[in-house]
């Protein structure tokens, strides 16, 4: 609980005044990247729904920006076979307090997990034709955001955590049946210091509502269409 | 005459001890911007944004600061690293 009012703190850039530029197509991994048919014909199946996501994401979320080929049916380094999830990557634009750099890379970890994570996992999840699509296994949400305390003698550092989780236990955590604890017991977990693999690092999730009722001041999304 | 030789020393010797306190991947990346600004859209955004002030920010300047690389290299994992496609 205490962490989460330190979060509180966390102020994001201003973007008044900005209007939020079309979200960029080469967001999402074009369809002759993918290295298997299985990847392609997810990629072909569900081209619409994957716009769709980055819409929403781009317009009603000014605070994170995918990057190039941020958005698609990906696997994780590291596991055997094709399993594909559902990905996203994003990197979170924010104002980092003193309160956010003093903690822990853990509870940093956590903390973003726990505030834009949770909250992209439910964006992905919500489409049931591609949960019941059975070649995909799961989703996955990779954030990463600017170390604190960088710059000047030291070189700017992203730190980047990697959370990936079969489709069932999204689904179960997304509905409250299943708690954070279990959750994080099941997800395979991937963190970054700098390009630094850190390995599984441990996360704990707490309820942050802040993706879902912050308002940026003076924003309005370009696309009038999204419900936000 | 004789201003002109100490201006040439004077000019030497801080070439000589800037020199020394430079890797020579420093002066590469050094030499490669020679204005202060990374991009046009750097320099606009610092006309419009000055010291004491609260910044105004849009999407597009942070789409760009990333881009253009406005305050320098950040390292970072490459997706190589963590996801396949």
């Amino acid at each position: 609980m205490r962490t989460r009012s330190l979060l509180v703190g966390i102020t994001l850039l201003g973007l008044v005044g900005g209007a939020a530029a079309a979200p960029p197509d080469e967001a999402i991994i074009p369809f002759d990247k993918y290295t298997t048919e299985k990847g392609k014909t997810l990629a072909t199946m569900f081209g619409s729904q994957l716009r769709q996501i980055l819409n929403r994401v781009h317009n009603c979320r000014p605070w994170l920006n995918v990057p190039k080929a941020g958005l698609g049916f990906t696997r994780a380094v590291g596991m055997p076979g094709d399993d594909r999830y559902l990905n996203i990557w994003v990197r979170v634009h924010q104002t980092t307090t003193a309160e956010f750099a003093g903690l822990s890379t853990e509870r940093r970890a956590s903390a973003m997990f726990s505030r834009h994570g949770v909250d992209l996992l439910r964006q992905l999840a919500a489409d049931d034709s591609i949960f019941a699509d059975p070649a995909l296994h799961g989703y996955s949400v990779i954030l990463s955001w600017l170390k604190p305390n960088g710059g000047g003698a030291n070189p700017e550092k992203e730190e980047t955590l990697g959370v990936f989780t079969d489709k069932a236990t999204v689904r179960a955590f997304l509905a409250k049946r299943m708690g954070g604890k279990e959750f994080v017991e099941r997800a395979t977990i991937v963190a970054f210091d700098g390009s630094d693999r850190l390995g599984r690092i441990p996360l704990e999730i707490w309820e942050d509502d802040f993706a879902r009722t912050f308002k940026l001041p003076n924003y309005e999304p370009e696309d009038k269409n999204v419900r936000c | 005459m004789r201003s002109w030789i100490v201006r040439v020393l004077l000019l030497g010797g801080i070439t000589i001890v800037a020199s020394a306190c430079a890797s020579s991947d420093e002066w590469s990346e050094w030499l490669k911007h020679p204005s202060h600004y990374a991009t046009g859209d750097h320099l606009m955004f610092s006309f419009r944004n000055t010291e004491g002030s609260a910044p105004r920010v849009t999407r597009s300047d942070i789409d760009a600061a990333r881009s253009e690389q406005w305050w320098g290299k950040v390292i970072t994992v490459s997706p190589e690293q963590i996801i396949q496609q």
